[in-house]
């Protein structure tokens, strides 16, 4: 038996909140993502739904206060983050950060580069490299003039969510944690967003997306395979997709209470 | 006369005297030095005859993919550019037109028994022949050497030795550049000089002291780019100090890049003074890694209407390492502008201390000025202290100023880390995203991005920690 992509059992966290106060916002989150898997996580504001993904990215100061986060077997909270990324773990930022002064080719060459040369691939030269980078935009709708900008920097809210669509296109993770890349983008954005997602799809890929609304699952093809309500840092409900639908209709308070 | 002996005098008794004088504390406050004094190691740094110099794997050479240039090893004028050891043959090939005849006056110095000699280069561009325009002067008969450095400081028309010195506010050590650089350098350019020109200083020897000084003129519309790299060897203990002037003449144009790679244990002094007439621009790229202590003074005189400066600054100081800037601008005419922009990434244990005025006299009418410094703290113990002054006597100018301090955004940090590039390298681009920060928007000619990639070969070094060797006890 092959252990699972991921597997949360009863995972605790705590965040810190700068002036040595420690918060408690994970409360035993049990979830297993099979290879091929798309789970989708949707709760309240404020319910820990980013905690949970900064923890399993290896946010500093978001500290596992018990139980246990695995992938593929191998305990990920003793690691490092670019160790988690150099298996495969991959975070779309609910809030991308702006990085003035590093130019967005060389930012994601270096990612490009590196993801390459850890498959054993030759890396790429600057000339080809533009190549992949001008399709794997176009593709995304994204102006090729953003590249000449330095990471983020000015980005409009919807690019900067394209931006991170385009880290994963280039990255290729096996697990695709993505922190409310729909939200902030306009119908089209939303429809080329998720046929990004439906590209990127395959059976050894897993994927867990945070989102708030249903629009987004929506476009995606094949549907998710199961949703999870969030609440008080744990999961409360899990279904198949119709829960997202009645969700929007009945509101988390009809749907919170531990099944 | 009284000046002559004044100098020679002084020549003499400089060193002691710097050694004893009682200098003030580390506090920026007053316009003044800070923390060499404590800084400074017990055995004296000696003066080298230059014979013991060897250049090897330069670090910071070929900047440019063609470019002439003048090496100085120990403080003394150094033979070729490719390596070779220092013999007597010394020259400075000035190929001002890149037209490939350019090697021209080779006129060594063989006897190596002269202390000081005072070199001479004039830049044209009106072709490849040799003629009196184009020379540089040895002085192969020994002699002559103190008379002629002399004349350099008696030709100052600006007298900055004099005025400074009297207001008590400029340390002794341009004055020491002056008076016991071995080897004074006097360039004068005429015309456009399309050829970028390198002088080199490299450091071999360990505890010694090697004083530069260089002296820039370019005559009127003329035109120069220039990269004076200060580099060292090896990673030994020494004193490197220099005073450089470039005086520019009405409509003159400079393209200075300062390039400083010196060893953790060096002392570095260095004066900049730039006088600009009317219409003329300097721009002006320094780049450095501070050394045990490093103070880099810059003064500018924008002594007549439509003359600009720019200088981006970055310092990149490793763990250790100690930088420090006192920058004066002064605005001495109207419809001046001039730009300033400095930021330090500082290591652990590492000093960095920003010190700027702005000076803006009476009736300097639509003078523009804008001073910045910003420090990137990249450890606790990373000490970085800014001070802005402005002295502003006219109202119609346009006059900002900013400071910041802070520490590498952990976001930042865990932004990249996320995307599977390891602590290292994301300090490393992080530092580097900062520092250039200095390089306006719109510039990516050769000149430029030359500096630029000085940016990024040091921005690496910030966070690691070096080991020395060859310290003094
Ligand atoms: N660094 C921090 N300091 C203090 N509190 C924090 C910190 N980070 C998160 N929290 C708190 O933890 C709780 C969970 O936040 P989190 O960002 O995980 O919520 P969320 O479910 O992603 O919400 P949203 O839907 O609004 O994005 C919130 O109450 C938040 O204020
Ligand atoms: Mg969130």
């Amino acid at each position: 038996m092959t252990a699972p992509l991921l597997r949360l059992d009863d995972l605790r966290a705590s965040v810190s909140d700068g002036h040595g106060e420690r918060k408690q916002v994970l409360h035993g989150v049990n979830l297993t993502v099979a290879a091929g898997e798309m789970h989708v996580l949707m709760g309240p504001n404020g319910s820990g739904k980013s905690s949970l993904a900064a923890l399993l990215a290896g946010r500093e100061g978001c500290e596992a206060d018990g139980g246990a986060a695995q992938m593929d077997g191998e305990d990920i909270l003793a690691l490092a983050p670019e160790e988690r990324a150099a298996r495969g773990l991959f975070l779309a930022f609910q809030y991308p950060v702006e990085i003035a002064g590093l130019s967005l080719t060389v930012f994601l060459r270096e990612i490009y580069n590196r993801r390459r040369e850890r498959e054993g691939e030759a890396a790429l030269d600057p000339m080809s490299f533009m190549r992949v980078l001008r399709e794997e935009m176009a593709a995304l709708s994204m102006d090729p003039a953003l590249t000449r900008r330095a990471v983020n920097a000015g980005f409009s809210g919807g690019e900067k969510k394209r931006l991170e669509v385009l880290q994963m296109a280039l990255l290729r993770p096996r697990l695709a944690l993505m922190d409310e890349t729909d939200s902030g983008l306009d119908v089209d954005a939303l429809r080329i967003v998720s046929d990004a997602i439906n590209r990127h799809r395959d059976g050894g890929r897993g994927f867990l997306l945070i989102t708030h609304y249903s629009r987004l699952l929506a476009g995606l093809d094949p549907a998710p395979d199961y949703i999870h309500i969030f609440d008080g840092g744990r999961i409360v409900r899990s279904g198949g997709a119709d829960l997202a639908r009645r969700l929007e209709e009945h509101g988390y308070g009809a749907l919170s209470e531990v099944a | 006369m009284a000046r002559i002996t004044e100098l020679l005098s002084l020549s003499e008794s400089a060193p002691r005297e710097a050694r004893e004088m009682v200098l003030p504390s580390a506090s920026l406050e007053g316009w003044r030095w800070s923390g060499l004094r404590r800084a400074l190691p017990a055995t004296p740094f000696a003066a080298t005859d230059g014979s013991t110099g060897t250049v090897t794997a330069p670090k910071l050479s070929n900047v440019f993919s063609s470019m002439t240039e003048t090496v100085l090893v120990d403080g003394h004028l150094a033979g070729d550019n490719n390596g070779g050891d220092v013999d007597g043959r010394r020259h400075i090939n000035s190929d001002s037109d890149g037209d490939g005849n350019g090697r021209r006056h080779i006129k060594g110095d063989n006897n190596g028994g002269a202390v000081r000699r005072h070199i001479n280069t004039v830049m044209d561009n009106n072709g490849g022949d040799v003629d009196g325009h184009r020379h540089v002067k040895g002085d192969s008969d020994g002699d002559g050497g103190g008379s002629r450095h002399i004349n350099i400081l008696r030709d100052d028309k600006s007298e900055t030795f004099e005025t400074v010195a009297r207001n008590g506010e400029e340390t002794p050590f341009p004055a020491l550049a002056r008076t016991l650089a071995t080897h004074p350098l006097q360039i004068t350019v005429k015309g456009e000089i399309k050829t970028p020109h390198s002088i080199r200083l490299v450091g071999t020897s360990a505890n010694t002291a090697a004083h530069h000084s260089l002296n820039t003129e370019l005559e009127k519309n003329a035109s120069l780019h220039c990269v004076i790299t200060s580099e060292a060897a090896n990673n030994a203990a020494r004193l490197v100090n220099s005073d450089c002037r470039f005086h520019l003449r009405e409509g003159a144009r400079l393209r200075l890049l300062i390039l400083e790679n010196e060893a953790a244990q060096c002392f570095r002094t260095s004066r900049i003074h730039f006088t600009l007439a009317a219409n003329a621009r300097a721009e002006t790229f320094l780049i450095t890694r501070g050394g045990a202590f490093q103070r880099l003074e810059i003064e500018t005189d924008l002594a007549d209407n439509g003359a600009e400066f720019h200088i981006g600054g970055a310092h990149a100081l490793s763990p250790e390492r100690q930088g420090e800037i006192a920058l004066r601008v002064r605005h001495l005419a109207g419809d001046t502008l001039s730009r300033n922009r400095f930021r330090a990434a500082v290591g652990a244990n590492a000093t960095h201390n920003f010190q700027g005025r702005i000076e803006i006299i009476p009736g300097a009418d639509n003078a523009a000025a804008e001073m910045e410094s910003k420090s990137l703290l990249m450890d606790e113990s990373a000490k970085s202290r800014s001070k802005p002054e402005l002295e502003i006597f006219h109202d119609n100018v346009a006059c900002s100023h900013g400071v910041a301090v802070s520490p590498a955004d952990a976001d930042v940090l865990f932004y990249l880390r996320s995307r599977g590039i390891p602590l290292a390298d994301a300090e490393r681009l992080t530092v580097s995203a900062f520092l250039r920060q200095i390089f306006p928007a719109e510039h990516n000619d050769e000149f430029t991005e030359s500096a630029k990639s000085r940016v990024e070969s040091f921005a690496g070094m910030v966070t690691e920690t070096e080991t020395v060797k060859g310290q003094s006890s």
